[in-house]
């Protein structure tokens, strides 16, 4: 029996995909897509855990979660070694593996990449499978995912341009939020992050209900931060 | 328009609150982000965020 690993009971989403600098601007608006509508993004970053070893917290993780998010874009050699990095592929395969050999409730997963059909260049076992482009563009990104939730639920998912709305203010507002929240605005970590979006969340949506009745000026009044 | 002339009744339900403001079905979210029933009042979800801002915890 696998140990326990997540702890809220909303549902859970493994990200698959690279943790790199180059990355995190993509990184961050799937994580700001998944938590603003009610979905739990779970990563090998949740836990510091040095004593595990790495391939049982990914195998834990890819059980404990009903959905997955596999980024296969990070395709170029390394420069040191002139080798490119499986890290991706392999959970990819973990989690296909996953939804042919388990018994329990089917889940879903989503495949992204930089560019439609480039996969069949390096991993066409995959054709077949519905992969979104995203152009390493976090605007993109977000749509994808989006589009992907709403597949998984039965309920509403926000639009698209809604989340981007929200997604853009956000980032306007770190600086007000890092502070807020006591975090070091350039050294926040994944956890502040994930913790940052939730809070901007209550924040965004507390004043959306409670300026109702002023909502002609709601592109105005929050493009102008008057949240805080 | 004067802001007291298009005030919200606190009683109003999210569906309807949601149309009212132009907004697409799901745009309003729980604290957790789980999309808000249409039938919820304006006035219990209102509630729930106080709650969930006063007990944040990062």
């Amino acid at each position: 029996m696998p140990r326990k690993i997540l702890e809220s009971n909303l549902p859970h989403v493994f990200i698959n995909c690279p943790f790199d600098d180059e990355y995190k601007p993509l990184f961050e608006a799937i994580r700001y897509t998944l938590i603003v509508n009610g979905y739990e993004p779970a990563s090998t970053r949740d836990s510091d855990n040095g004593a595990e070893v790495r391939i049982n917290k990914i195998v834990r993780l890819i059980r404990s979660c009903i959905y997955s998010i596999h980024d296969v874009s990070r395709t170029e050699l390394d420069s040191i070694n002139k080798l490119p990095r499986f890290n991706m592929p392999l959970e990819l395969g973990l989690s296909l593996g996953k939804g042919y050999f388990s018994s329990k409730k089917k889940g879903s997963l989503l495949i992204l990449d930089r560019e439609e059909f480039r996969y069949q260049k390096f991993i066409s076992d995959i054709g077949g499978q519905d992969i979104k482009a995203h152009k390493n563009d976090p605007e993109m990104v977000i749509g994808a995912i989006r589009e992907w939730l709403t597949s998984t639920t039965t309920g509403q998912i926000q639009g698209t341009s809604f989340i981007l709305k929200q997604y853009l203010h956000f980032k306007s507002s770190m600086k007000n939020l890092c502070n807020k929240l006591k975090i070091d605005e350039g050294k926040y970590s994944y956890k502040d992050f994930n913790s940052l979006v939730r809070y901007h969340h209550i924040v965004y949506q507390q004043w959306l209900l409670t300026n109702s009745s002023v909502s002609d000026d709601l592109d105005k009044e929050t493009g102008g931060l008057i949240l805080w | 328009m004067s802001t007291k002339e298009r005030a919200v009744r606190k009683d109003i339900r999210i569906g309807a609150l949601e149309k009212k403001l132009g907004l697409e079905a799901g745009s309003i979210r729980n604290p957790d982000g789980t999309d808000a029933r249409s039938d919820k009042k304006l006035e219990t979800l209102k509630k729930e965020y106080e709650d969930a801002k006063k007990n944040f915890r990062k």
